[in-house]
């Protein structure tokens, strides 16, 4: 099930956001560990650049936090200290990219297991894997550019934010797997109208 | 040519033989001491077994060591750096350019005293770098699965050693005596301890064959290809050179002249050479700014007088010692092979099998600017400034 969330943006230290989930953890209960915090999980948000002009106190660091849509109000009604919001908008499609090139059949393997037991809800797009075996191949790549088997792959993976993450960490424990960062299209503004 | 060509892939041909018959097992965990012990036992090793040979017989036991580490591809760029590049720098069995050498009458322990500093900097400084970068990629690692198996460290295959002592000792045994020329035909004559040397050579090689165990081979996962490529690759590259060797003997009388004035200096023969063998082969790279250093210091001079000066100083003659050139030459042409996967056969041997092993290696562009870039050209600045 795509479990709607929203995008947090808050202004203040990601020590001082971790600290204020950690404060909420009655409010949140079991939820508490599918908050996310963007930078953690790899979730496109702050730039490399804006956090290291942060780290150098020249501009304000921003921290992305993904919360279940339910939870947004408690987010809003608890005292920030430090910390401000200053965006929130409903998540509307997560998704990353992957690509793959392998020439090792066990390796090959676990790739196949990864992106065929998908976790639910998630779906890949674009996804058309290759696999050659060429016997002629062999030994030849000592001093060549080919290989006896190859399997290459790349494609898109979208869906829910809970399952699209257990696959990155699955894609990433697999060496072979390049993964893109999540990135996320935003939807409506939940600050609109805010003063 | 032929008397450059047959000499040459004898030589490479036989080590490739021999080496492929030495097998390295056993359990190891792939800890920045066991890495480190590795890769330098295969750098000791390259100057006598061939940069190839000792890549072909290290690389599979380093690759098992870290199968289970995340972080690994440091580790074989490294061993390319080293094994299949660096280490090959003291002999003329170490890196082909230097049986170029040898066969255009360098010595065989000149490069070994003259560039044996040059490689324990260098390989220090890598070797140094290494340490501290795999140090920190392993603390960053899960611990190591126990799987159970635990396979003693031993070494098969050593009969090999022997052989490999043989071919070492024709080497040897060629350079030092004199037994005068015999004609082999079309009016070409060669010294007889040369072709006593290649008879040798290829009476080991067939030793190996016969005397090492299918098993070991196939371990090695050992083919005729890898050699047979490399002939092809040289023919051509023998004939072709030809002319461009001639244009260079000429020195600044001839149609380079531009190069010649150029590269004038040991700095800019380190870096010539160097670049080229980045991207060339490093072996006809070596030969050209070889020539290039004879016609430039020694103009209109036979060869094999030349070559004299180019080693060092003669007593009793007024022409200068061109030791520092050959110095630069030879470092440039075997160090700088480690800039690109192509700068010298064994770094995409060593690359093919990593990936098959299932290391995600990076690409051409990738290992310049991730690896050789940041690491090997700020080592060889600061060789520049020490050394020349």
């Amino acid at each position: 099930m795509d479990r709607p969330y929203v995008e947090i943006v808050f202004e203040g230290s990601p020590e001082g956001v971790k600290a204020l989930v950690g404060d909420l953890v009655r409010e949140l209960g079991r939820d508490t560990e599918y908050v996310y915090l963007s930078r953690e999980v790899g979730i496109e948000g702050t730039s490399r650049i804006h956090r290291f002009l942060a780290k150098a106190h020249v501009a304000t660091d921003h921290v992305h936090l993904l919360v279940p849509a339910e939870h947004f109000p408690v987010f809003r009604a608890a005292p920030l200290g430090d910390l401000k919001i200053i965006a929130a908008h409903e998540v509307i499609e997560k998704h990353f990219d992957f690509s793959f090139e392998c020439y090792n059949r066990d390796h090959a393997a676990v790739i196949k297991k990864i992106f065929s037991d998908l976790p639910e809800g998630v779906a890949l797009e674009g996804f058309s894997p290759r696999e050659l075996e060429d016997e002629s191949a062999k030994g030849a790549e000592l001093y060549s550019p080919t290989h006896d088997y190859e399997f290459t792959g790349k494609g898109t993976a979208k869906g829910p934010v809970r399952g699209l993450l257990a696959l990155k960490k699955a894609a990433q424990d697999e060496p072979l797997i390049d993964v893109g960062e999540v990135r996320i299209v935003l939807g409506k503004d939940l600050l609109d109208g805010d003063a | 040519m032929a008397l450059d060509f047959v000499p040459f892939i004898i030589l490479l041909g036989g080590l490739f033989t021999v080496a492929g018959g030495i097998v390295v097992r056993g359990s190891l965990r792939g800890s920045p001491a066991v890495n480190f012990v590795i890769i330098l036992i295969g750098t000791l090793m390259a100057s006598w077994i061939g940069t190839t040979g000792a890549a072909m017989v290290m690389i599979r036991p380093l690759l098992r060591a870290n199968a289970w580490r995340k972080h690994q591809v440091h580790v074989i760029i490294f061993f390319i750096f080293l094994v299949a590049n660096i280490g090959g720098s003291l002999t003329p069995l170490g890196d082909p350019p230097l049986f170029l050498g040898f066969l255009h009458g360098v010595s065989f322990f000149w490069t070994m005293k003259n560039i044996l500093l040059h490689t324990v900097v260098i390989a220090g400084m890598v070797l140094a770098i290494f340490y501290a970068m795999d140090t920190y990629y392993y603390k960053k690692e899960t611990p190591p699965p126990d799987d159970g198996v635990k396979e003693p460290l031993r070494v098969e295959g050593l009969l090999n050693f022997l052989f490999l002592g043989g071919i070492v000792g024709a080497v040897l045994m060629s350079g030092m005596v004199e037994w005068g020329t015999i004609p082999i035909g079309l009016g070409i004559h060669e010294n007889a301890q040369n072709l006593v040397r290649d008879l040798f050579i290829v009476a080991m090689a067939v030793a190996s064959w016969v005397t090492t165990k299918k098993a070991l081979r196939e371990a090695n996962e050992y083919t005729w290809g890898p050699i047979l490529e490399v002939a092809y690759l040289f023919a051509g590259i023998f004939v072709t050179i030809i002319p461009a060797l001639a244009i260079l003997r000429a020195g600044e009388e001839g149609a380079l002249a531009f190069l010649i004035r150029a590269v004038n200096t040991p700095a800019r023969y380190f870096w010539a050479t160097g670049i080229l063998s980045s991207f060339l082969d490093n072996a006809p790279t070596y030969l050209t700014f070889f020539n290039a250093a004879n016609g430039q210091l020694y103009p209109g001079m036979p060869e094999a007088q030349a070559v004299g000066y180019l080693m060092g100083h003669v007593e009793g003659t007024n022409f200068p010692s061109g030791a520092v050139f050959l110095e630069a030459i030879s470092a440039g042409a075997v160090f700088m092979g480690a800039n690109t996967y192509i700068g010298n056969a064994p770094n995409f041997m060593v690359k093919s099998i990593a990936e098959e092993a299932g290391v995600p290696m990076p690409s051409f562009f990738g290992y310049m600017l991730r690896f050789s870039m940041p690491v090997l050209i700020v080592v060889f600045i600061l060789t520049t400034f020490i050394f020349y």
